[in-house]
């Protein structure tokens, strides 16, 4: 059920067995798996059921590092969270993802793919993504026919892409009607209560925007509110542990990561057949329609293989073309008689003359836009052959790309949160090194050529975020050089946990939200085990 | 001023021939001088029709300029020929040198087991190579192999000579 926690009477204390924070991809998904079970859970929104410029106002910030876009334009807060504006593209992440690459400082997850990988299948389904079918083979493509490169250096993968569903309105009615969960709206965690010895989680400390508090105690509580905000609460909650919670080591915050974004260049496919680069490049007008000839709807790119990162030192990386689009005026009558009349002059043929030239005067701004654009580099003799390839990898783990609690507070009293965005060298060398391994291998292969656009000197100039925040509450088995451990539970804290993407060691070659939720419903299978038969506030979940 | 204006037409089709080699801008060029040429020689009509109207028979100077510029301009499309040609020659050029830059480069695998990483060291001095050779983006290699290209950037604007090491062979698309 539905309730407004405004109306909830101040300095209630309201019992569950487990309290999840958050209600966006991993929240949601994490609640849905105690439908029908006997555990009773609180999901706590900040947000209502629709958008609301006061409560989206709790996730402005600061940015001190690197250029990034505003903290409270790139996730919503309001009941599905960011899935609310999410473009839908669903990817697993791949076994070298999960692998320690002794090129790629701090990396290595505490669990393999192996161990996630029975989750993708469910989280496909959450995710309305159709079966979760990784290898291209497994779909039944119309113009089945990805280039082949040599050696497999560049693999050629599928992501499949969600309607995109919108986690809140998706699943709403099914957590409506559920007995055993209670999902409260408009309800803000202000604070987490710990023990005097900091080993467990006593009760979180809710907050209205209106002012009423009350609590929640739970025998295990699950903070699921996106990379910047996770930490951004361990941190704020420093009465007992002064740095914030699980951040005895100084980890909390840090190695705040994204996938790095970048045009690297054009490429000229080889084939004058270029029906095979309908499975790389497909309007978004045939994609909306169901490009397929299933029902799912997948997309396929390029991605460097396991042997050839090895070989290059590079982050994984993968690759996407997209059609350079001529002007209108490249259609346009005038500039078409312009194509045919140059055509007929090198045959020897004057036929037509008068009609094209007074084609061409007719519609002369359209040539002259033609030309302009056709000088400017862009265009071809068919401009469909041309599409600009865009770069995007992982961005290596830097603990000194991190969050912190800011000086200035939000309408909560909550310090606002404060993102030093960093890079390092081994990005780029990864922009470099993998635009250049792909240009070799798509030449080398006589599949085409790719010109590469990036500026040696400085190839990350021109990059951008995807709007994936990854990291500062990374999973490890060290406490040292991590936050929450294989199960996700906080290092020393042994009932309080962490969901999404913020527990990425590395953030991997794709888009994080099948992996997020994943990670939910494998968190959710670990609550059920370890929360039944404890009393709650306990905090003995294991 | 027959001569005058023949010598005209050659300089102006050698200039825009030199000056483009056949590109595709070399076309915009002509057709744009060629539409200027006509509208030259309709003004140079209207101003024999004027003079022969008042009765002045005589022809001024004004019009035998204009009609020897439309005449020197409407012969622009002779210099097409010369510069598709001069584009041919050009494309021959950088793939016979691009030809014994292979030559060099195997040559110096055998010598050191890998191709080179980069070919800074193996291309002549600024200014002395082949026209349609850009230097930033002729060579790929991984040190087992490489890729050497360059585009035409002629009439068919986009054209790509791309020489692949592992197929040992060329080929334009």
């Amino acid at each position: 059920m539905f309730v407004d926690a405004r109306e909830i009477p101040a300095q209630s204390v309201l019992d569950a067995d487990v309290c999840i924070v958050g209600a966006g991809a991993a929240g949601i998904a994490c609640a849905r798996e105690f439908l029908g079970t006997p555990h009773r859970v609180v999901v706590l929104e900040s947000g209502g059921l629709e958008f609301h410029g006061d409560t989206q106002a709790l996730y402005r910030g600061r940015l001190t590092g690197r250029p990034y876009f505003p903290l409270d334009a790139s996730r919503l807060r309001y009941f599905g969270g960011t899935t609310n504006h999410w473009a839908g593209n669903c990817r697993a992440l791949e076994p070298i993802d999960f692998e320690p690459r002794e090129w790629l400082p701090h990396s290595g997850w505490p669990i393999s793919h192996g161990d996630v990988a029975p989750y993708y299948d469910r989280a496909y389904a959450v995710c309305q993504a159709g079966p979760f079918r990784h290898q291209l083979d497994a779909w039944r493509l119309p113009n089945a026919r990805p280039l082949r490169f040599l050696d497999d250096e560049v693999l050629t993968r599928v992501t499949q892409f969600s309607p995109p569903t919108r986690f809140g309105l998706a699943y709403r009615d099914e957590l409506q009607q559920a007995p055993n969960v209670t999902t409260y709206l408009h309800a803000n965690l202000a604070g987490i209560d710990v023990t005097a010895a900091a080993n467990a989680v006593e009760a979180v400390r809710v907050r209205c925007l209106p002012g009423n508090e009350f609590s929640v105690r739970a025998r295990a509580f699950v903070l699921a509110c996106g990379a910047l905000e996770n930490a951004r609460l361990l941190l704020a909650s420093n009465h007992v542990q002064q740095a914030g919670l699980g951040n005895g080591t100084d980890m909390v915050g840090r190695c705040f990561m994204e996938h790095l974004t970048l045009e690297a260049g054009v490429f000229v496919p080889a084939d004058a057949d270029l029906s095979a680069m309908d499975l790389y490049e497909i309007p978004d007008r045939r994609l909306r329609a169901g490009h397929w000839e299933t029902p799912w709807r997948t997309k396929a790119y390029w991605a460097l293989s396991p042997a050839a990162q090895r070989a290059d030192r590079v982050s994984n990386t993968t690759a996407t073309v997209s059609r350079v689009y001529a002007p209108p005026s490249y259609s346009g009558p005038g500039y078409q008689s312009v194509r045919a009349l140059m055509g007929a002059i090198r045959a020897g043929s004057f036929s037509g003359l008068s009609r094209h030239l007074r084609k061409i005067a007719e519609d002369w701004s359209g040539v002259m836009g033609t030309m302009h654009w056709k000088a400017s580099g862009l265009g071809g003799e068919a401009p469909v052959r041309l599409y600009s390839l865009r770069l995007q990898f992982e961005q290596a783990p830097n603990p000194q790309s991190r969050v912190r609690l800011g000086a200035e507070r939000d309408a909560l009293g909550l310090p606002r949160v404060e993102l030093d965005w960093r890079l390092s060298d081994v990005d780029r060398h990864t922009a470099i090194t993998a635009a250049r391994r792909l240009a070799l291998a798509v030449g080398r292969a006589g599949l085409g050529r790719i010109k590469l656009t990036l500026d040696p000197e400085d190839p990350l100039g021109s990059m951008q975020g995807a709007w994936h925040h990854v990291g500062t509450t990374r999973m490890g088995a060290d406490p040292k050089s991590s936050v929450v451990d294989a199960n996700l539970a906080v290092h020393g804290i042994r009932n309080l946990f962490v969901a999404g993407s913020s527990v990425f060691p590395t953030a991997g070659h794709s888009v994080p939200t099948a992996t997020i939720v994943a990670l939910a419903l494998r968190l959710a299978d670990h609550l059920k085990k370890t929360v039944a038969g404890q009393p709650v506030g306990s905090g003995r979940a294991q | 001023m027959r001569w005058a204006t023949s010598a005209a037409a050659v300089v102006v089709a050698a200039a825009l021939a030199t000056a483009f080699r056949g590109a595709y801008d070399q076309s915009l060029a002509v057709a744009a001088l060629t539409g200027l040429g006509c509208a030259v020689g309709v003004v140079a009509w209207l101003t024999r029709a004027v003079r022969r109207r008042r009765g002045d028979g005589a022809p001024g100077r004004l019009r035998r300029f204009l009609s020897s510029a439309a005449l020197v301009l409407v012969l622009s499309p002779l210099s097409l020929p010369v510069g598709w040609a001069l584009h041919r020659a050009d494309v021959q050029a950088a793939r016979a040198w691009c030809d014994e830059l292979i030559g060099r480069l195997e040559e110096a695998r055998e010598r050191t087991g890998r191709y080179p990483a980069d070919v800074a060291a193996l291309l002549p001095p600024p200014g002395t190579l082949p026209r349609l050779i850009d230097s930033r983006h002729l060579y790929l290699s991984d040190g087992a192999s490489f890729v050497v290209a360059f585009d035409e950037r002629a009439t068919s604007a986009r054209a790509v000579n791309l020489y692949s090491s592992t197929l040992r062979e060329w080929r334009r698309f």
